[in-house]
């Protein structure tokens, strides 16, 4: 699928080990092999979940209200030392799923950074928090290091999205990205309808500026 | 490479056909003039020009335009000026109204079409601010003239408007216009990123030009890729000097300047009878040179990998005796087991107060168990080899305090520890792969060493395959992100175990050139530029392809190939410094120094060479 047909670009950031490649894979092929990762093969015979380097994409189709809208999906690298990489594939995202780990406290602070980080670049990127791993809190209540109302709190300032999900058990995820398609189709931003059309070059036109202050 | 010309003062340096001149004429529509481009050398300097070619059979006319043969003045307006002045722009004996030639040094700005939006054009502005009418590279060649002129005067992009080109003489007070240039942009929207122009040297101002193009120019809304300026900002001074920046600003790309490329043999691997005659009796390593080249021709057979590699790795060195090996190996496991007790004896009340500590011990513990567990020795629970990746991943931590762990590093060491099995051994080899091999620049902090590669790997495609260049180019990506995982752990993932030992043994040879890697990506892509251009993929859709190509790449063509365009880029005459730079050729006209230390160890002889 070409990425040049996606309607919605949605990045997902969060620290290493948060989730987000496990969240990717259950959506996009709804699929999961994190818990005997020496099992886990593609069919080109890797492991599903070796540390994301640079970024990965992926894409689908969901229908939402009558409308076909194919979301573009990239996940990013959760190391810091790879920060500056994932500023770049953030760029013009339309919604972000910053991802922290229930059971990791210290992910949600870098879940906070990556907040800060879009709200000053990223004004038309609407944020959803996805608490991952659930399955590991749900069964034992003490392994939960994020508090969900802390995390509520925190999202109604920001006017963002929380949810839980566990790729393992798929909880919450088609529901989050039903949920991010469907803002997307009601953000009336979006729905100037028409597919941009590329501008084309007026042959006639003479250019008019020439110059500029230099 | 001049051609003939009519005149025998004239020499034509550059040509260029189907490029257009649009008219618009009164009410029966456009005009599309077809003619070629010139840069001709005259007595007084070089010239541009340009003349249409009247039986030229695709050229697109739509009427004929009756003025031709009579008019040798053209007006055009001044710009800022409502009134139209006759301006003599050619003297030419024969032609159209259109027809134009002027000194290249009466050129002021040349404003150029932006990226993608279908046919470029260049349009001349001279010094008197004469705007000529935009030229149309229907068939493409307008970096390849950019890059021509270049060669005569200094070309930078303006700094508000990237689509206007600034031309300097070369030799005059060029760089204190470009200092007043850079005062005004000071008062501008740039100013953030002139914080330390200033500590830059004056030489390096066309670096600094290039590098606020990229870093200001580009809108951030619609062009979430393209972006250098994320990787590139605050890092003016790592920025190479880039004429090729301005070279390709078109879909339609010219061909590469390079010959052609030759075939290249590959040889078998190096065997244990080949090993043991390099050998002499107190088992130092005789001929290195002549060594090197069998591995990198062919890589070694797997049972030699583990005492060969070592010399690779610079753990031994290659003049040793075995019985200084044996010493030196035994001082080397003291070391190591030095640094390993220091981590090892951190106590939990310690690590409360480390927090560098933990947070690799954190990241170790966890990539460790997601490492190439679908190799035979890395596989099933409770395997013990995990326990020998981490323990040496933390004692790296001892040994580079500075840099730590970093994700990648465990990519890096799972293939040396299959080899060499011992935890000493492994990991005073991974010390030379990093820090002898140069991997350390990759893992910065601030991430300079691959903001650095992705810049030259840019700068060597533009020479190596403008075709691809351009087509990136027209994508927005020609930042090359999606080779960022090659660059940083060395194709690791790309190849299956089996495989990137042997590209590795190849590559630590150091041969035939520095920076070998670039060229491998260059092969790499080379295989996917049909491809990635019929399916006019995107960047997202690069990313996925190229992420997808992972252990279906042939190792030994991507070998061959590369080594072929670096037998290409060496018989490039005018190949820039920067490139010979990048790949450690001397800068002397030929590049090839057949004598000197240096360059025997950095170049290396054509076994078969198939054009003889």
């Amino acid at each position: 699928m070409s990425g040049s047909r996606v309607d919605l670009k949605v990045v997902l950031l969060g620290k290493e080990y948060g989730g987000k490649t496990s969240l990717v894979e259950r959506y996009l092929h709804d699929r999961f092999h994190g818990d005997v990762p020496y099992q886990n093969r593609t069919s080109k015979g890797r492991p599903f979940y070796t540390p994301t380097i640079g970024a990965a994409f992926g894409a689908k189709k969901i229908e939402v209200d009558s409308r076909t809208v194919t979301m573009g999906i990239w996940d990013t690298a959760g190391s810091e030392r790879y920060e500056a990489m994932s500023r770049i594939y953030y760029r013009g995202a339309k919604a972000a799923i910053v991802c922290y780990d229930l059971t990791d406290g210290t992910s949600f602070d870098r879940a906070k950074f990556w907040v800060e980080e879009l709200k000053r670049n990223e004004e038309f990127c609407k944020i959803y928090l996805s608490g991952n791993k659930f399955d590991l809190v749900e069964n034992d209540k003490s392994r939960r290091q994020v508090d969900y109302h802390s995390v509520t709190d925190y999202a109604e300032e920001l006017k963002a999205e929380v949810f839980e999900t566990s790729s393992k058990t798929g909880h919450q995820i088609k529901e989050l990205f039903f949920k991010i398609a469907q803002d997307y189709v009601k953000e009336p931003r979006n729905n100037d309808a028409a597919p941009e059309v590329p501008k084309t070059l007026n042959l006639t036109d003479k250019p008019k500026k020439a110059d500029c202050a230099c | 490479m001049a051609l003939a010309s009519e005149s025998s003062e004239t020499q034509v340096l550059f040509e260029q056909g189907g490029v257009f001149i649009h008219t618009t004429q009164d009410e029966a529509g456009d005009v599309l003039l077809g003619g070629k481009i010139q840069v001709t050398r005259k007595s007084d300097g070089a010239y541009v020009e340009w003349n249409p070619i009247r039986d030229m059979e695709n050229s697109q006319m739509v009427k004929p335009d009756t003025d031709w043969t009579v008019v040798n003045t053209v007006s055009y307006q001044r710009e800022n000026s409502q009134t139209t002045e006759s301006v003599t722009v050619a003297q030419p004996s024969r032609r159209s109204r259109y027809a134009m030639s002027f000194p290249l040094v009466d050129t002021k700005k040349i404003r150029r079409s932006k990226p993608g939006l279908g046919w470029s054009y260049l349009m001349f502005i001279l010094k008197d601010s004469v705007s000529l009418p935009p030229l149309h590279f229907h068939e493409g060649g307008s970096p390849a003239l950019i890059r021509e002129l270049n060669k005569h005067v200094t070309i930078s992009t303006c700094l508000t408007d990237s689509c206007l080109l600034i031309v300097l003489p070369h030799n005059t007070d060029a760089l204190s216009q470009s200092f007043t240039e850079l005062k005004i942009m000071g008062e501008t929207s740039a100013n953030k990123f002139f914080k330390d122009p200033y500590t830059i040297t004056l030489g390096g101002f066309s670096k600094v030009t290039n590098f606020l193009r990229d870093a200001v120019m580009t809108p951030a809304a619609n062009r979430p890729i393209d972006e250098y300026a994320e990787l590139m900002s605050d890092l003016p001074s790592i920025f190479s000097v880039n004429s090729q920046a301005e070279q390709s600003y078109e879909m339609v790309v010219t061909e590469s300047p390079l010959g052609p490329r030759p075939d290249v043999e590959r040889r078998s691997p190096l065997t244990e009878a080949e090993w043991a005659s390099h050998l002499d009796k107190e088992g130092r390593v005789t001929d290195v040179a002549e060594l090197q080249r069998k591995i990198f021709r062919g890589g070694l057979v797997p049972s030699l990998r583990r005492e060969v590699w070592k010399f690779l790795l610079k753990y031994y060195p290659w003049n040793s005796t075995s019985k200084e090996r044996t010493a030196l190996r035994k001082l080397k496991e003291d070391e190591y087991f030095c640094m390993k007790a220091q981590w090892k004896t951190v106590t939990p009340q310690q690590e409360k107060r480390f927090s560098k500590h933990r947070d690799n011990k954190c990241i170790i513990e966890k990539d460790v168990i997601r490492t190439d567990r679908t190799h035979p020795f890395y596989m099933g629970e409770h395997n013990p080899h995990i326990e020998v990746l981490h323990d040496i991943l933390m004692t790296y931590c001892q040994y580079n305090m500075d840099l730590g762990y970093v994700q990648g590093m465990s990519d890096l060491l799972a293939p040396i520890l299959v080899v060499m099995e011992r935890e000493v051994d492994a990991f005073w080899c991974l010390v030379g792969f990093l820090d002898d091999h140069g991997l350390v620049m990759n893992f910065d902090m601030e991430q300079e060493g691959m903001r650095n590669q992705l810049m030259q790997l840019n700068n060597m495609m533009q020479i190596v395959d403008p075709k691809l260049y351009g087509y990136l180019q027209s994508k927005e990506c020609s930042n090359l992100y999606f080779c960022f995982r090659w660059l940083l752990i060395w194709f690791k993932r790309e190849f299956t175990m089996d495989n990137i030992s042997r590209i590795w043994e190849i590559m630590w040879t150091g041969l035939p050139c520095k920076n070998f890697h670039f060229l491998m990506c260059l092969a790499i892509l080379d295989g996917e530029r049909d491809l990635l251009e019929k399916e006019n993929f995107d960047f997202s859709d690069i990313l996925k392809h190229v992420n997808e190509l992972s252990c279906s790449i042939d190792a030994d063509k991507i070998l061959q190939t590369a080594e072929a365009i670096y037998l290409q880029l060496v018989d490039y005459p005018e190949l820039p410094d920067t490139i010979r730079e990048v790949i450690g050729l001397s800068s002397e006209e030929n590049g090839l120094t057949e004598n000197g230390s240096h360059a025997s160890e950095s170049s290396i002889e054509v076994l078969a060479d198939p054009s003889e």
